[in-house]
């Protein structure tokens, strides 16, 4: 799950020379995302590690695709404010590189968990399962997900936005476990 | 026929019941010895077994609802038989179950289902509810994140003195790191007792200390033996802490304020602190004898004196209850007649505790030889200022490093670590000494 153009070439590259079958799931609305890419015909990126793509101290965003530039947005919205954010993106879903965000959690002691798909049973559950079972000790709060409204999603316009999680959202997030 | 099923008594101290499972349903076919019920006793939860066969025609006492022994808590009886009778018995019966039943439960009646909810909610008890000092939520259980509690421990935080400031109340990082942040009374650790100081009778003659002998136990005996073998005549060890000395200081330069002609010392200060703390560490103002260890009343500080001759130490007898300007004069007086050798042997003689002050040449820390017979002997290096990191800051606090020698046939490391701690304690708050009785 690529989150830039120059993640979508090694991650798909690593997939191709991968001997075992690889799901890539790109996120339609980012096909016009413009960015560096390596022109290194061998530029990969190894499945399974993750990329601190901003660091922080005062929470922890993991996020994926297309929450990775939204993520960064609210933190970048948030330092103004004086929370330090640090994104993760985990890049791959499985392999899932957790030490990476254990680590991240450990510092940072607080949590997002963001995705665009519905909650239930998801990615973000799992990671916020094994962020629990992993560093509970750290936690200064609960694990706090943000991800699409678990409805079907919805036609019309004006639902389907409220439906899928943007910045104001990620930024209420922060502020709740930062206890601001 | 219809009969009545009873609390049973289950273990020798049981006096009520709680009925934790019931194992049959309302018309549910029993026969006798097949298990009925659990019934959590005082002691454990038991199975309680059918007396009688037939069918399970009602449940009287439900799921986490208790009842004293011998109450009926249901009726087993034929399908088809009349119960009426031995409910109206039953019920007449339990006059104690509301009391004793939950009162959240609403009260027993036909309707009830015949299946409750397992173990309800435990049983609240008429306990008043914990003060409403807005620190805990309603529940009156105190809300921690996992760090913040982790935190805590880890420094020693006491959480009940922490207000949460998360939702609920919940206590988390930035409060245990607010309460860590918050200045600590000066000398952390053990809390001094109230001083109970008696003051010396006006014009009263001080002789050497009284003292009482007890007969030592054969592990310090054993100490004792063990130790000499491996260190000597008297085995030493020594402990050495770093003491703020910016109240003292302070303190000494008020009183000489106020009685110019008092001239009182660091060095009167200090032996004024090590003489109350003495008294409050009797195993220290102590003296190693042959098959005895000797604790004295009274702390009889030696001073050592450096003369022309050679060292010697006169004695502020009962520097525990002198003031400290009897002390100063009593010092001066002492040390100018030691210079002219004019000392009387019982002037410097028999001190049960000694101080040897060589802060005046520069010196920062030293180690002390005790004076036999006594059990410990501090030696003051100089008073310095000197930059200390506190919370994060640099200070430049006046600071002065103490180290005390000790009998290990007397003194064991945590006792004359206690004797110094308080000794520590006591000089960095010297307001102390004037408090008290």
């Amino acid at each position: 799950m690529p989150s830039t153009p120059a993640d979508a070439k090694g991650l798909l590259k690593s997939a191709i020379r991968d001997d075992d079958p690889v799901i890539f799931i790109e996120q339609e609305r980012m096909y016009g995302m413009k960015g560096e890419v390596p022109d290194d015909d061998d530029f990969t990126i190894p499945l399974g590690v993750a990329d601190i793509k901003r660091a922080g101290t005062d929470a922890t965003i993991v996020a994926r695709s297309l929450l990775v530039p939204a993520a960064l947005k609210a933190a970048e919205e948030l330092e103004k404010e004086g929370i330090s954010c640090e994104v993760i993106d985990p890049r791959t879903i499985r392999p899932l590189d957790i030490e990476t965000i254990i680590k991240s959690v450990m510092k940072t002691n607080r949590v997002i968990v963001a995705e665009e798909s519905h909650p239930f049973c998801g990615v973000g559950a799992e990671i916020s399962a094994e962020i629990h079972e992993r560093a509970f000790d750290y936690l200064d709060a609960p694990v706090k997900r943000v991800s699409g409204a678990d409805v079907p999603m919805p036609y019309a316009k004006n639902l389907e936005q409220l439906a899928i999680p943007d910045v104001p959202q990620l930024i209420a997030a922060v502020k709740e476990v930062a206890y601001v | 026929m219809a009969t009545q099923v009873v609390m049973p008594k289950l273990s020798p101290t049981m006096e009520e019941g709680q009925v934790a499972r019931w194992l049959k349903k309302e018309g549910d076919k029993v026969s006798m010895g097949e298990p009925l019920a659990e019934i959590d006793t005082d002691k454990a939860t038991m199975e309680m077994q059918a007396l009688s066969a037939g069918v399970l025609r009602k449940v009287l006492i439900h799921e986490g609802e208790s009842a004293p022994l011998g109450q009926p808590i249901a009726i087993i009886g034929e399908p088809d038989e009349d119960i009426s009778e031995l409910l109206k018995t039953a019920t007449a019966a339990a006059p104690a179950k509301e009391a004793v039943a939950t009162p959240a439960k609403p009260p027993e009646s036909d309707k009830a289902p015949a299946i409750e909810k397992p173990t309800a909610e435990p049983a609240p008890t008429s306990k008043p509810e914990p003060s409403t000092d807005g620190r805990r939520p309603a529940g009156g259980r105190m809300l921690v994140s996992p760090i913040a509690a982790r935190m805590a421990a880890e420094a020693g935080v006491d959480l009940n003195s922490v207000q949460g400031s998360g939702p609920a109340g919940r206590i988390i990082k930035r409060d245990v790191e607010e309460a860590m942040k918050a200045p600590k009374p000066a000398g952390t650790g053990a809390k001094l007792r109230p001083l109970a100081m008696p003051r010396a009778q006006p014009g009263a003659v001080y002789g050497p200390s009284a003292y009482r002998d007890e007969p030592m136990s054969e592990m310090r005996r054993t100490i004792a033996r063990r130790l000499v073998t491996s260190l000597g005549p008297i085995p030493h060890f020594f402990l050495t802490t770093e003491i703020e000395m910016d109240r003292a200081a302070d303190m000494r330069q008020q009183i000489n304020t106020l009685y110019p002609d008092a001239k009182v010392s660091i060095n009167d200060v200090i032996i004024k602190v090590a003489a109350v703390a003495l008294i409050q560490h009797p195993q220290v103002n102590a003296s190693f004898q042959d098959k005895t260890v000797r604790y004295y009343e009274h702390a009889d500080i030696g001073v050592a004196v450096a003369t022309e001759n050679g060292l010697i130490t006169p004695v502020i007898r009962a520097a525990d209850v002198k003031s400290l300007i009897d002390i100063a004069s009593e010092v001066r007086e002492l040390a100018s007649r030691a210079r002219e050798r004019k000392l009387k042997p019982e002037e410097y003689m028999g001190a049960t505790f000694s101080i040897s002050n060589l802060g005046m040449f520069g010196i920062d820390e030293f180690t002390a030889v005790i004076n036999p017979p006594e059990a410990a002997i501090l030696a003051i290096g100089a008073m310095v200022e000197k930059p200390v990191a506190r919370n994060g800051e640099i200070e430049i606090h006046k600071t002065m490093r103490v180290t005390m020698s000790c009998d290990h046939r007397v003194v064991d490391g945590a006792v004359g670590a206690q004797f110094l701690q308080t000794f520590k304690q006591i000089l960095e708050n010297p307001l102390y000494l004037f408090l008290g009785s």
